[in-house]
């Protein structure tokens, strides 16, 4: 399976998504990280520790190692430009659309979500840095993509100091000692990377029949 | 001109990857390196033990059954697939 992370709007938490889902997949089969990312970001992140249970690389080394992984996930880190999204949507399974609820993050998202419903993409939105109740963003916004048929993860991930934590000591969020709500955030990213792989079957058995 | 894409290269060599598309999930993978092998479940952040009673009688028999079925499944995963069913079921 090939995941793209990918969303117009910067600080959505796009690298934190692609290290989660890529920390995930790594649990059901080998995972290659690619650091589509010109900060590499993701690369920054496992060098402030010891290294992911993943193989981080950069694009460039994408047909020398791909072949030994059954799931790569792209970050797009900065924003990608038209040819870029079309590019991914064509060449990926799924386009994971992190998006913060929030105003301003918002218009972002909508420029996203037009975009790849030209390039007629696999996409799904995930709702990221969701403030606790009584904030009511999160459901006002999932509410609204809801109602445009916006396709979204029932899984949503929780703004948590719990990922910056995880980013200075260079783990995934479910290893950050002493917080305790770093349990809570790894289990949201669980959950977001299990309805990835279900869609993933779901669309590979649908390519199946259709075949036939 | 067209716009470029510095993803381009990678899809394509991506694409080249075998039985990706449609295949099982650990379909004519090469062997990897031991330290990008999956975790065990003791070392892998996603699983926690538990203590909990169960018959001993269910126990054994279920530790006969997975035995016979020959899947690769033990009883935590057992466990883990019948407790995930029932949360879905009540949430």
């Amino acid at each position: 399976m090939i995941i793209t992370v990918a969303s117009y709007k910067g600080g959505v938490g796009k690298t934190t998504t692609a290290i989660h889902l890529a920390t995930y997949l790594q649990t059901v089969a080998p995972t290659l990280l690619l650091d589509g990312d010109d900060t590499r970001n993701a690369t920054a992140w496992s060098e402030n520790g010891k290294g992911f249970g993943f193989r981080i690389a950069d694009l460039n080394s994408a047909a020398l190692l791909a072949p030994q992984f059954t799931h790569v996930v792209i970050d797009t880190g900065q924003r990608p430009n038209d040819a870029d999204l079309k590019a991914l949507a064509e060449g990926c399974n799924l386009l994971v659309v992190p998006a913060v609820p929030s105003g301003i993050d918002t218009v972002g998202l909508v420029q996203t979500v037009r975009a790849l419903r030209e390039c007629n993409a696999n996409y799904r939105v995930l709702l990221t840095k969701v403030p606790p109740p009584p904030e009511q963003e999160g459901q006002q916004l999932r509410a609204q993509l809801t109602g445009l048929n916006i396709p979204l993860f029932a899984a949503e991930i929780p703004r948590l100091k719990a990922f910056d934590r995880a980013f200075h000591t260079g783990v995934h969020v479910g290893e950050v000692k002493g917080d305790p709500n770093a349990g809570r955030a790894w289990e949201a990213y669980q959950t977001a990377g299990k309805e990835t792989v279900q869609s993933w079957r779901k669309q590979a058995s649908t390519q199946k029949l259709s075949m036939r | 001109m067209a716009e470029a894409s510095k993803y381009s290269k990678t899809l394509d060599a991506l694409k080249q990857r075998p039985g990706q598309s449609d295949g099982p999930l650990r379909a004519n993978v090469a062997p990897v390196p031991a330290r990008f092998k999956p975790r065990s479940k003791r070392s892998d952040p996603a699983w926690r033990a538990y203590t909990l009673m169960l018959k001993s009688e269910t126990h054994t028999k279920a530790g006969i059954i997975l035995k016979q079925m020959d899947t690769g499944q033990d009883l935590s995963d057992l466990a883990q697939e019948l407790f995930e069913e029932w949360v879905k079921a009540h949430s």
